[in-house]
């Protein structure tokens, strides 16, 4: 692997995502599930991105590797840099060189994301043929050995298994080793760890970030669960209703929440050092009131608004610009602060 | 009764000292259907060396005599020797069902696939099919025997041609859902062709319920070429089948009802076969029946 050497204190990123826009077409209208997100990777990071169902984080992730059936979805603007190539206007044979090899996806749900007719040995030499000069035999060393590495006991046997003889911890354990089978770049992990136990998940993300290191791989992580952006994440990126909101290193963002919809995020999720007292009683959890707009008919104004305790007139007329917020930080809220 | 844990390791011990005896309790149609299909398979193949008479050979002075020692299913209006006929007959069916079976599969899985991934062609292709599954099957066979000459090889192309549209249908349906699935995008982000997809990762998950439903073709075709002969529109008189034993058998019934008995034993025995042997295949392959021991 080669990093580029010009200037080893700010490495060029790996990924550059430049004002992207997916929108899809429907009968209803245009349905702007992606709406002018910019961020950028570094080699070796773990960038985090949260957001509620259906803010455009997998469709975000979904489209750097191109994997959007169009129609009926359109691209409508905005730039993917891998390595500075716009991965966007690259040929489908050059994006099926990069998938898996250079980028590589983990997908949600283990149970359904391996193929129940082929071995896991099989699947995970496949993509190693598919894009490494290695015959069969090399191949299928290579997978026994990628299964080792991700702690599966006896490898050699349980690479002749079919995915339904694993567990569901296991079967992740086993698309992280086909997702790095060929040491991608760029590990794109949609929601790794949701449909696993706590316990189980905690060991994924270890090992994910294990792999990490041994091969350097920067990891997009997607997720919902601020849980795990607190455990591996450098940097998060808070998309709201297509949009990012708010981007901060991690401390920061978990310290001082900018933005409203971060704010609520946080609050949202249950603690057990505050009003754990027994006098106290159970209390409820706080939420964020409303839904996702939809995001077919964008009005002017901020798309939180009509959710937001902070909201005023401004707000409802004009949508904030993202603005840098000093020490790395970005936010795009008028009245962006710490409290609520 | 209750199964305990020793009735389990009973089980599982003698299903490992003798590991056909326990597959066969396992699947007693799969076993039952391939022994008595077996059975007819060799004896329609080794026809020539098992059957000493030609089964063209007519012998008019010992017409219609009932089984004997000479003549083991007793001979036909004709003098033919009834067994060495149905023997030979026997060739005829099973050449025709496989042949059906692998012909309409075939071009089944082939149409199919594309329906289910193409969906222009997908709104041609099954009003093609609609428009075929509206004409009885025997009609549309009946219609291709007349247009084309008699020979075994129409036979085959005029029963295939119904049984086509059933296996696009499965096909197609089976292809809409596995396309669907998470593996399938998990393939392609690997970067997998689009024909390596098709062959490797779809067609893989629709073979189960394919070689299913090719048996019960297989079964129907039998049936559909007797049908055929019977009508006197499928094989040539010439050549010795079932139906048209049948229907040759059907004027002298009363008089020598062992012609049609046992071409139509042989028929209705080749049939049961194929069909056990595709219920037991499909119990077998099921996953959710196929782990008990």
């Amino acid at each position: 692997m080669t990093l580029p050497l010009d200037n080893p204190s700010a490495p060029a990123p790996v990924l550059e995502i430049d004002d992207l826009k997916v929108y899809f077409a429907n009968r209803d209208g245009i349905f702007r599930a992606v709406d002018g997100v910019s961020f950028s990777l570094d080699p070796g990071e773990t960038l985090g991105i949260v957001g509620e169902s259906g803010c455009g984080k997998s469709v975000t992730a979904m489209s750097v590797l191109r994997l959007i059936p169009s129609p009926p979805s359109v691209v409508a603007g905005g730039a993917i840099r891998y390595r500075g190539t716009d991965l966007l206007k690259v040929s489908e044979r050059r994006m099926r060189e990069i998938r898996g090899n250079e980028i590589s996806m983990i997908f949600q749900d283990p149970m359904t994301s391996l193929n129940p007719v082929l071995t896991i040995g099989e699947q995970i030499a496949e993509t190693i043929i598919l894009h490494q000069k290695l015959g069969r035999r090399a191949a299928w060393e290579r997978s026994v050995e990628m299964l080792q590495l991700v702690n599966i006991p006896e490898p050699r046997r349980r690479a002749g298994e079919y995915p339904h003889q694993f567990s569901g911890g296991m079967r992740q354990r086993a698309m992280i080793a086909l997702a790095l089978a060929c040491h991608p770049n760029v590990l794109i992990a949609d929601e790794p760890s949701t449909a696993l136990d706590v316990t189980i998940q905690a060991q994924i993300l270890d090992l994910m970030l294990k792999l990490k290191e041994e091969f350097g791989t920067a990891i997009i992580m997607i997720t919902h669960d601020l849980g795990v952006v607190a455990e591996t994440c450098a940097r998060v990126l808070v998309m709201y209703a297509g949009r990012k909101v708010e981007e901060a290193p991690v401390a920061e963002l978990f310290s001082s929440p900018l933005h409203p919809y971060t704010h609520g995020l946080l609050a949202s999720i249950p603690r057990l050092d505050l009003g754990g007292a027994p006098q106290v009683g159970r209390q409820r959890l706080t939420e964020i009131p409303g839904m996702v707009p939809s995001l077919h008919d964008r009005v002017g104004g901020c798309s939180f608004a009509p959710r937001c305790p902070r909201a005023t007139a401004q707000c409802r007329e004009a949508a904030p610009p993202l603005e840098p917020h000093g020490g790395g930080r970005m936010v795009a809220c008028w009245k962006p602060g710490a409290d609520a | 009764m209750p199964v305990t844990l020793a009735h389990l390791e009973l089980r599982l011990e003698s299903s490992s000292r003798r590991p056909w005896l326990g597959f066969a309790r396992r699947h007693p149609l799969l076993v039952a259907g391939s022994a008595l299909l077996l059975l007819m398979a060799v004896l329609a193949l080794a026809a020539p060396w098992i059957a000493a008479q030609d089964p063209a050979d007519m012998d008019i002075l010992h017409r219609l005599q009932g089984p004997s020692a000479a003549h083991r299913f007793g001979t036909d209006a004709l003098g033919r020797d009834v067994f060495s006929r149905t023997l030979w007959g026997g060739r005829v069916s099973l050449l025709v069902g496989i042949s059906v079976a692998l012909l309409a599969t075939g071009a089944g899985v082939l149409i199919g696939m594309v329906a289910g991934f193409f969906r222009l062609a997908d709104t041609l292709i099954m009003r093609v099919m609609d428009g075929m599954m509206a004409i009885p099957g025997i009609l549309l066979a009946v219609a291709l025997m007349t247009v084309t000459q008699a020979s075994v090889r129409t036979v085959v192309i005029a029963i295939t041609v119904p049984e086509i549209p059933r296996v696009v249908r499965l096909v197609r349906s089976l292809v809409l859902i596995i396309r669907e699935q998470p593996y399938i995008q998990a393939a392609e982000a690997v970067g997998t062709r689009f024909h390596w997809l098709l062959l490797r990762h779809v067609l893989p998950n629709i073979v189960t319920p394919l070689i299913v439903q090719a048996t019960f073709i297989c079964a129907s075709a039998v049936i559909f070429e007797a049908y055929l002969s019977f009508l006197g529109a499928g094989t040539p008189p010439e050549i010795p089948s079932w139906g048209n034993m049948i229907a040759e058998g059907r004027a002298v019934v009363q008089l020598a009802f062992h012609v049609i008995l046992y071409p139509g034993l042989f028929l209705g025995c080749t049939v049961l076969s194929i069909n056990l042997l595709g219920d037991g295949l499909r119990d077998k392959l099921d996953p959710r029946i196929a782990r008990r021991l």
